[in-house]
């Protein structure tokens, strides 16, 4: 019976121009969506490229140098590839990166905000240097945040399910076709799940082709297991947020309200888990936990190491003596240790109180199920804090064991050698296991399918009652 | 009109009278306002902090600067100093762009540095999912109350033949859509009113009743006047042309979506892909490039520096006479000269760059004619003084304080050296003649400036949302 609604369901939205019109739009927008945010994952690759190509021409420009300089036993220069000091501190910086992963285009999440590259010197880093072949964006491109793909699907695919799916019964009511229905043999239950059931197919599946197309479109890469992981929890994630607004349209539907009513019911409703919550969620960790400033930290860590700081800047503020030669050098590393001693606690008090806010702002997201969308396909898009922080605690590691390999040299006071280039330490960046990030995701769309069944359950009751639906 | 209007006014009797019984309205309307409240406790709270944390920082980087100890003028301007953004009272309706630009700026000798720390990028998260201050509750959901009082002021009573009885008594269309229009307006104020009272005492309270706030004042209430009657325009004139009021709902509620929603990130995509700007390293490698061959590219920095240096001495009657000077006094001078050189290259790079956020930012205003909600984000931001121009203008000032910082330490060097040249060292006395940055706010005007096509928008909005409600009222379907 179950069946037979469903097919008889997507006879009548065959012939339903609306609907299709509504689709139609947003499956356009979708493409557009997957373009804008292949575009700008496409500017963060290049960006990515061209630093790490003008990267390797300047090493191996510093390499050939150092091979000729090396037996020439000529004096120091300045910007001499000898000098472990200048080589730290700018010649042989490294570029740091954080890899896109395949599925970038669904989500820019913080990506514009955070730094995906990062210049790794023996300078000490109270903050990082953001190296960024990345084009900015203007500040009120900033606050709107990206038209891509994740926007979409948090956002207005809602709305889309809304209009497709308000007048489930109350408009078979209204126009009196519900109680001829209702004399076949059918309950109304199956009717229901029938009608909403072909809707939410239709419309999954034409969303999540519709989305492949347009990561393909994009350019995004499917080639390798990964990838089709990653889609895989995408199209997973999409049809249980689907499911989650069938099933609140069904509950609505199930108060046997008029159709306006039912649209401003699930409107209602919208605005509240996609725009309130959120906002109140954002309002409610911004009191409890204030985000640390990043100036105090400049502030504390300035302060900490005064002393320091001033011998530093003495060192090297002065034009008339070469702080980068001879004893002088040393000392300059040994004030730059003492400083990066000095700012770790700050710089540590000053994370854990960022991790703290992201972990408070992890156990809220259950607030909304809006919430829980976006921070999932951030997720999945390579685009999501949790990431980025592992990126953040590797490139710390990476920038100890790069200062430990110089100071070594400045302190032994001596030239590098050609064949030392080739143990300076190097960066990989070491992807979470994609199980962390499946099971992330896939917490996520359980809270999704609960807060589904509870919305259908809770429906059956009044569903039950012939009388109140055919009023 | 005179006759008209005992006529009008049991109209707008009526419509009232039916929203007020409708207890879900009720609820709705009174939703929204503890909404704004909220958002204002909320934005004076984080106004508050923000304000305490720049005093705070202004008052350690002061102290910074005054304990820095005894050492070479010089060696002061490189240690430096920070200067922080303004947090005016505004702020607290409209934080604008303000969180996603720097804060702070570092003003150091030899180079211009960018605005660094903003706040959204110490904040993480999902900011952009949910803002929460005054400004989106009047932008966002007000718009939405409208749509949700209006939607059936036509379309309902069609739908019961109300319609019809009422026309064919002889009441006239317009009496009809004043009324209705007026219950609108009046039902809106009302829940509005007290909002706007608190809002507006809270910022005289903050900000002092100077005229430019109260300037700001009176244009923020004139501007969001006429956003809410373009909103509750749109609302008459679908509610009287589209058949049933869950047609009209549907309809308004997707044109709601595309204003607020998705134009605003349409919008800023087109305005980047129009208006594009360059990367930070770009940027970067073409400042230091001009640096070391000036921004023609033909004049090497070794040879402009001497250049200038030969003009300020020139400058004070020293040139050519052959004479003996002192090591400090000419190394003062060679430092002058190169600031000034570094000084022309930074101003022509960071000019350029400014100039290409504001061209992509005034995109963003033009393609507000196709949103009054993109419009009014604009003219909300710039009438708070939380935009990409105030921005600009703040780190103007700190610019030049930073150049006229430089320049005294750099001449201090040239008076005080003597023969001991780079061994010179000043004290506190020096470092306390350094007055400390204060930053003078730009009149209202600047936003009227900036934002003038989002002003036009708007209007051009209301005219058109006018004339379509009164058309549509004229040739209304009666069933």
């Amino acid at each position: 019976m179950w069946m037979k609604v469903l097919r008889l369901e997507w006879r009548i939205l065959r012939r339903e121009r609306a609907a299709f019109v509504v689709l139609g739009i947003f499956t356009l927008f979708l493409m557009v969506a997957a373009l804008a945010g292949g575009r700008y994952a496409a500017n963060l690759e290049d960006g990515l490229l061209a630093g790490q190509a003008a990267e390797s021409e300047r090493l191996s420009t510093l390499k050939e140098r150092l091979i000729s300089l090396d037996k020439s036993g000529k004096a120091l220069t300045s910007k001499d590839p000898r000098d472990p000091v200048w080589m730290g501190e700018e010649g042989y910086a490294r570029f740091v990166a954080l890899p896109p992963s395949p599925l970038a285009p669904i989500a820019v999440g913080q990506r514009d905000l955070n730094a995906q590259a990062v210049r790794v010197t023996t300078g000490v880093q109270l903050t990082r240097e953001r190296e960024t072949e990345t084009r900015m964006s203007g500040p009120s491109r900033l606050m709107t945040g990206a038209f891509d793909p994740a926007f979409l699907f948090v956002v207005l695919f809602p709305l889309v399910i809304i209009a497709l799916s308000y007048e489930l019964l109350s408009g078979e009511r209204e126009r009196g076709t519900l109680a001829m229905l209702l004399s076949q043999p059918v309950s109304q239950q199956d009717l229901v799940i029938g009608k909403a059931g072909a809707r939410a197919a239709l419309i999954s599946a034409a969303t999540v082709l519709f989305a492949l197309l347009g990561l393909l479109l994009a350019g995004a890469d499917l080639s390798t297991s990964v990838a089709w992981a990653h889609m895989g929890l995408f199209a997973l994630l999409l049809i249980a947020w689907a499911g989650f607004w069938f099933a609140a349209a069904v509950w609505v539907n199930s108060r046997g309200q008029t159709s306006a009513r039912n649209a401003l019911s699930l409107v209602g409703l919208w605005l509240v888990l996609v725009v309130v919550v959120p906002g109140l969620v954002n309002v409610g960790v911004d009191t409890l936990y204030p985000p640390p400033s990043r100036i105090e930290l400049m502030h504390e860590a300035r302060e900490a190491a005064r002393e320091l700081k001033g011998q530093l800047d003495g060192l090297e503020g002065r034009h008339d003596i070469n702080a980068k030669r001879g004893s002088l050098a040393k000392r300059v590393v040994d004030v730059k240790d003492e400083l990066v001693s000095k700012s770790a606690p700050v710089l540590k008090a000053h994370r854990d109180r960022v991790r703290q806010r992201q972990g408070l702002l992890e156990t809220l997201r259950f607030l909304s199920p809006a919430l829980i969308v976006q921070l999932a396909l951030e997720d999945i898009a390579g685009a999501g804090t949790n990431r980025h922080h592992a990126f953040e605690d590797q490139v710390d590691d990476y920038h100890a064991q790069f200062r430990s390999f110089f100071r070594l040299r400045v302190k032994a006071g001596r030239f590098l050698r050609p064949r030392e280039l080739d143990t300076v330490p190097t960066f990989e960046f070491r992807d979470e296991p994609l199980m962390t990030m499946g099971t992330r995701v896939l917490t996520s769309v359980t809270a999704l399918v609960a807060a589904m069944l509870a919305l259908l359950l809770s429906a059956r009751p009044a569903l039950r009652r012939i009388g109140r639906l055919t009023r | 009109m005179a006759s008209r209007s005992p006529l009008i006014r049991a109209v707008v009797r009526k419509e009232i009278q039916e929203v007020v019984r409708d207890g879900r309205l009720r609820v709705l309307g009174v939703l929204v306002l503890i909404l704004a409240l909220a958002a204002l406790a909320f934005g004076v709270q984080q106004t508050h902090r923000a304000q305490h944390a720049r005093d705070h920082a202004s008052e350690r980087s002061e102290s910074q600067w005054q304990g820095q100890g005894e050492k070479n003028p010089h060696v002061a301007a490189h240690y430096g100093t920070h200067v922080f953004a303004p947090t005016s009272a505004a702020t607290a309706i409209d934080p604008g762009v303000s969180a996603y630009m720097g804060r702070a700026v570092k003003l150091e000798a030899h180079k211009r540095n960018l605005a660094s720390h903003s706040a959204a990028q110490d904040s993480g998260g999902l900011q952009r999912m949910g803002a929460f201050s005054v400004a989106s509750v009047l932008l966002q959901l007000v718009p939405l109350l409208i749509i949700a009082l209006g939607y059936g002021l036509w379309s309902r009573e069609r739908e019961r033949g109300t319609l019809r009885q009422v026309l064919s008594c002889g009441v006239e269309r317009r009496s009809l859509l004043w009324g209705k229009g007026l219950a609108l307006a009046l039902l809106v104020g009302s829940l509005l009113l007290p909002a706007a009272l608190v809002v507006i005492g809270v910022l005289l309270w903050l900000g002092g009743g100077s005229t430019d706030t109260l300037l700001r004042i009176g244009m923020l209430v004139l501007a969001y006047g006429l956003y809410f009657v373009i909103y509750g325009a749109l609302t008459l004139y679908a509610s009287a042309t589209l058949r049933a009021p869950r047609g009209a709902l549907v309809v308004l509620v997707g044109v709601w979506a595309m204003f607020s929603l998705v134009t605003p990130r349409a919008a800023t995509e087109v305005a980047g892909v129009l208006a594009p700007l360059p990367s930070e390293a770009a940027w970067a490698r073409a400042v230091e490039k001009s640096l070391e061959s000036g921004v023609d590219g033909t004049t090497t920095k070794d040879e402009a520096v001497e250049a200038i240096t030969d003009d300020l001495l020139a400058a004070q009657g020293l040139s050519d006479t052959g004479m003996m000077v002192d090591e400090g006094f000419l190394a003062g001078f060679e430092l002058r000269a190169e600031s000034q050189w570094e000084d022309s290259i930074y101003d022509h790079h960071m000019r350029d760059l400014e100039d290409r956020v504001a061209h992509q930012e005034s995109w963003v205003g033009r393609l507000g004619l196709f949103s009054p909600f993109v419009a009014m984000r604009a003219l909300s931001a710039g009438l708070c003084g939380t935009d990409f121009a105030h921005h600009r203008h703040f780190t103007d000032q700190a610019e030049t304080w930073r150049k006229s910082m430089v320049n005294q330490l750099n001449q201090a060097f040239v008076d005080n050296a003597g023969a001991d040249g780079w061994e010179y060292r000043a004290g506190p006395e020096l470092w306390k003649k350094v007055k400390p940055f204060e930053y003078a706010p730009p009149s209202p005007m600047l936003a009227l400036q900036t934002h003038w096509v989002s002003l036009l928008s708007l209007v051009l909005w209301t005219i058109a949302g006018l004339l379509l409600a009164a058309r549509s009222a004229r040739r209304l379907e009666v069933v």
